[in-house]
Formats: structure tokens, sequence, C-alpha cells
């Protein structure tokens, strides 16, 4: 962790503007912007930040349809016919028992949306749509990147990746030529990065101050990342016990260092998040999640992990 | 009493730990990719430094011996034997068992690139030495793992086989699982150990040896320009013979 160090961290509030936000609720979100130091080596990365929404407010869900809707513009998948194409936005639950769940948007009309996911709710409900944070958010030529030689991984569901590089000043795919910075990292996941040299990733956006619903899956390399851009999150701050299957789930935590050395692996016995003798963590034992840190989430059925909101 | 019941609690946890099966996690597996798309990453040239564009292919894996011999530098096919003996692809089903890309065959420009997927991190623990065997002729069978030709003495010599690199870099190590590695040409050479086994370096770029008899050819070449420059630099500084 020494060498892992926020170099600069401000905040400032900022009053939404009501052009930005055209549905009904305007809120005051927190934002603000880290510099990031990673050393050369091996890591799993999160970013925490989140992109202003481009609509707040009610809507009926119905299956995988969503109306009652005000948007402008295409929201679903980008359209290129030369490069793999990715979601742009998605749907967010603010209200309810699923408040936190999130679903790409596949395509939509000025007032209703198609889901890439059919929600486990349905009828009128709060939600907000976000732009997705995408590879070429986080990887900038500023960063220090190596360029040809250090990888980016990003995860499926299933249990591949797909390895992204940084060529003539862009993310790109393995061919190093064709541009891939539209990439999702989708909310509280986190990428693979393997780098020959040290670099500084500058994060910034909106601070998430409700707690997010981070989907994980069987036999995937589940990258679960933290909300909080300033401060590390004790496992105990998590609903981890009550979420991993008792004495078989885990999570795994790592070090920043570069080594990805190992810093606990948790279970839970059913309430509690435990060490690998199930003994309960307390909040003095228990291991914390790194600073932008992340933990690889090991399950045997797919469910959702609650990560905290940053300012909890 | 307390000590009696922690002591049944950590029996407990060590027969549920036991009894217990992990949970299955993600196959453990890393990406290998080559990174030669240009000669800015630096690309992989025959020995006259002409791009290779009709044929050839290389083969990406790991040595079975940290000392290989690299007097069994030249391409013949005793020394092909003997590599392949000690060459672990990423991409064979005996080996890492990657998919192969189609990629990893010399395109029109003479460029390499993209990833052999899926290679088992068990076979390239962390920190394994990765290696790229350049061939100026034969094609890999991409979309599968293998696809890598067997040779046969006959595909040695004129209009086959006539020139091949053997390369590593310091910083061609595989990496966690999990995580993709990229070997970038321009890396080799300068490294802790002569990681260069067969080739020359060019700075960006690596060119393949000949097979011995132009090697042969080559060197005496060679040798007569440097005993050339050496006699008119002799002569330059009065240094000649009367």
């Amino acid at each position: 962790m020494k060498n892992k160090s926020i170099k600069f961290l401000g905040f400032c509030l900022l009053l939404s503007s009501a052009s930005l936000v055209v549905g009904q609720t305007v809120s005051t979100p927190v934002v603000g912007f880290s510099k990031e130091s990673l050393p050369s080596g091996q890591h799993f990365f999160a970013p925490s930040f989140i992109k202003p929404a481009v609509y707040s407010g009610t809507a009926t869900i119905s299956g995988s349809s969503v109306t009652g809707l005000t948007l402008s513009g295409s929201l679903g998948l980008t359209s290129f016919s030369d490069r793999p194409n990715f979601p742009t936005h998605y749907l967010e639950i603010t209200s309810g028992s699923y408040a936190g769940t999130y679903y790409d948007i596949s395509s939509n009309t000025s007032n209703s949306a198609s889901l890439a996911q059919t929600p486990n709710t349905s009828g009128s409900v709060t939600v907000v749509i976000r732009p997705h944070v995408t590879l070429g958010d986080v990887i900038k030529a500023d960063s220090g990147i190596g360029e040809y030689s250090d990888s980016i991984s990003v995860y499926d569901n299933s249990g591949n990746f797909a390895s992204y590089y940084f060529a003539g000043g862009m993310v790109t795919g393995d061919d190093f030529a064709t541009p891939m910075g539209h990439v999702p990292v989708p909310p509280g996941k986190g990428i693979g990065i393997n780098l020959g040299g040290n670099i500084q990733i500058t994060n910034s956006g909106q601070v998430r101050n409700t707690a997010l619903n981070v989907p994980v899956y069987p036999g995937a390399v589940n990258v679960v990342g933290m909300l909080n851009p300033s401060g590390a999150t004790k496992l105990t701050s998590l609903t981890l016990g009550q979420q991993l299957d008792a004495y078989s789930e885990s999570a795994t935590l790592y070090d920043s260092s570069g080594s990805l050395a190992l810093v606990a692996i948790a279970y839970s016995d059913g309430q509690d998040p435990t060490d690998d003798t199930f003994t309960p963590y307390n909040s003095t034992t228990s291991p914390s999640v790194q600073t932008k840190g992340t933990m690889l989430v090991n399950v045997g059925s797919a469910k959702y992990i609650t990560v905290p909101p940053a300012t909890n | 009493m307390k000590k009696s019941n922690n002591k049944i609690h950590h029996i407990f946890s060590l027969t549920v730990a036991l009894l217990l099966a992990e949970i299955p996690g993600a196959v453990a597996a890393i990406s290998v990719t080559v990174a030669s798309p240009n000669s800015s990453s630096g690309l992989i040239v025959k020995s006259d430094q002409v791009t290779i564009n009709t044929s050839g292919f290389v083969r990406v894996g790991k040595l079975t011996t940290a000392t290989p011999d690299a007097t069994k530098n030249l391409p013949t096919f005793a020394n092909y034997q003997y590599w392949d003996s000690i060459f672990v692809d990423v991409n064979s089903a005996s080996g890492g068992g990657g998919i192969t890309p189609s990629t990893w065959n010399f395109n029109s420009s003479g460029a390499l690139s993209g990833s052999a997927t899926g290679v088992s991190a068990s076979t390239f623990p962390t920190s394994t030495q990765l290696w790229i065997w350049a061939f100026n002729f034969g094609s890999l069978t991409s979309g599968s793992t293998g696809g890598i030709p067997v040779f046969s003495s006959s595909d040695f010599g004129a209009g086959k086989i006539t020139e091949w690199a053997i390369m590593s870099a310091d910083e061609w190590i595989a990496p966690a699982d999990n995580l993709a590695k990229s070997l970038v040409i321009n890396q080799v050479g300068g490294d802790t150990v002569n990681r260069l086994i067969a080739g020359t370096d060019l700075g960006n770029n690596i060119a393949m040896i000949p097979e011995p008899s132009s090697y042969a050819l080559l060197l005496s070449a060679l040798g007569f320009m440097v005993l050339s420059r050496v006699g008119r630099l002799s002569k330059k500084i009065g240094g000649g013979r009367a």
C-alpha cells in the first residue's frame, strides 16, 4: 500500500444544473477528482466516480421495457461498423428493494428504453440513467501508460476476459490499431492492469451517495470495486456476511504494491464476514479494501454484492 | 471454559474447511499478446532486413530448461528438433491450451499482433520467462488450440525454412492469473542475460539469422567488410605496410 497513494483528491459541492438533468429530481451531487499512482506490476483497479445523469425521475418497468422517460439522443449500444459495439448508458433503479441495481440500455426512443436484462421488479419506480465510464475515460495518454506493452483486462460474466492496449495515444485492441476506448467499465466493476512502469490515473466525476448492487457470477472474474474515492472500506461495513453463501463463497483482497500480494481471504458464517478459520471479523480485526481498491469475489451462484456509498 | 469453546470452534471451523469443497472460480487463465504491429514497436525481419510478407509465423511459449544450448541457434532440422523438444507453446493442447490467433502469421506488412487467450496459468505461472520462435516459412492454423505446423527435414532448405529467430526479453514474463502480457519486439536486447539466441538486434527490429551456408557467407562478408575497413583505416593513419 505504501507505493500507492492518492496524490490529490479534490471535492467540491456543485449544484446540478437543471439543464443536465431532464427529470424531476434535482440533487446536489458531490463531484471531485483524484490522481492515483499505480506502481509497475499488476493491479486490479476500479474507477469510483460516476458520470452525471442524463435522466432522473419516475419510470414504469414492464419486463425489459421502461416507459415514462424523457430522453434525447441515442443511449443504446455504440454503432461502429469497424469494431465491436458496447452499451453506452445504464439505467439504475433508485427506489424500492432493488434500489442500486442497474441494467444496460439496448435501445431507446424519446420516452422509452429497452434494457439488456430484465429487472426483477416492475411497475412505477424512480430511476436514473447515466453514461458508462469507459476505458478511454480511465486510461489516458498523460497517465504514462506504456504503449504496446502495458495491458488492460476487462472481464465478462462467464470467466473470460479481453485484453486492451495503448498505442498511438489511445486505447486499442490487441491489433494495436482498432480504437477501443469505448469499452465500458460498469459501475462497481474493476479491470486488470499489467504495467511495465509507474502510471498515474486521473479520475473525476460525481461521487456516489447511494449504495450499489454489483452483479457477480459463478466462474467469472468478479472484480468488485469500492465507491469511496478517498478512504479504505472495511469488510464489516459491507453486507458481505449476508450475501456470500456461508463457508464456501469468498472475497479475496490483494495489496496494491504491484505484486498482487494476498491481504486476506474472507468468507461468511451466514451473518458476518469471517477469516479463513471462519472466525467473524469485527470492526477492529476486519481487513479493508484499500482506497480505490477492489476485491475478487468467488461465488457459486449469480447474485449481487452491495457496496456502500462513498459518503457512508 | 472460554478456552474450551474456542477449541471447539476451531475444530468445527477446520472440519468445515476440510469438508466443504472450494467454490470453483474462474479457470485461472492468462492472455499472451505479440506486439509487433510496426517498426515503432519493432518488427521481426529477414536477415537482409526486408520485411517478411509472404509466409512465416511465430511460436510463443516457454522453455523447459533455464540453460538452452545457444550453439544450436542456426535453422537446421537437427536444431529444430532440439528447440521443438524444449519449447512449450502457449497455444498447444499439451502446453498452455490457449486459442491460436491468425495474426501470429506475418501479414503483408511483416507485422504481428493478437493474443492467445485462455492460456493455462498453471502451465504458465507468474514470472515464467516467455519466448518467441519466429519462422520465415509455414503458417499457424488459427481459431482453436494448436495449429502449429510440424516440420520434417524436407521443410528445411531453399524455398522453405531458411531463416528463424529465437528471442526473449527481461520484460517477457507471464502475468498473474486473469491478466495479460504483451511481448514487444523492441524490448529484445540489452537484457540482464543474452536472450537473443538466434537473431540480430537492429535497434527496434530483430533480424532473423539464415541457414548455415548463408550464415557462413554472411559472416565472411561481414569479416571482409571489417578487414577492408581496418585496411583503409591503417592506410589513413599511416600504419599500413610500406
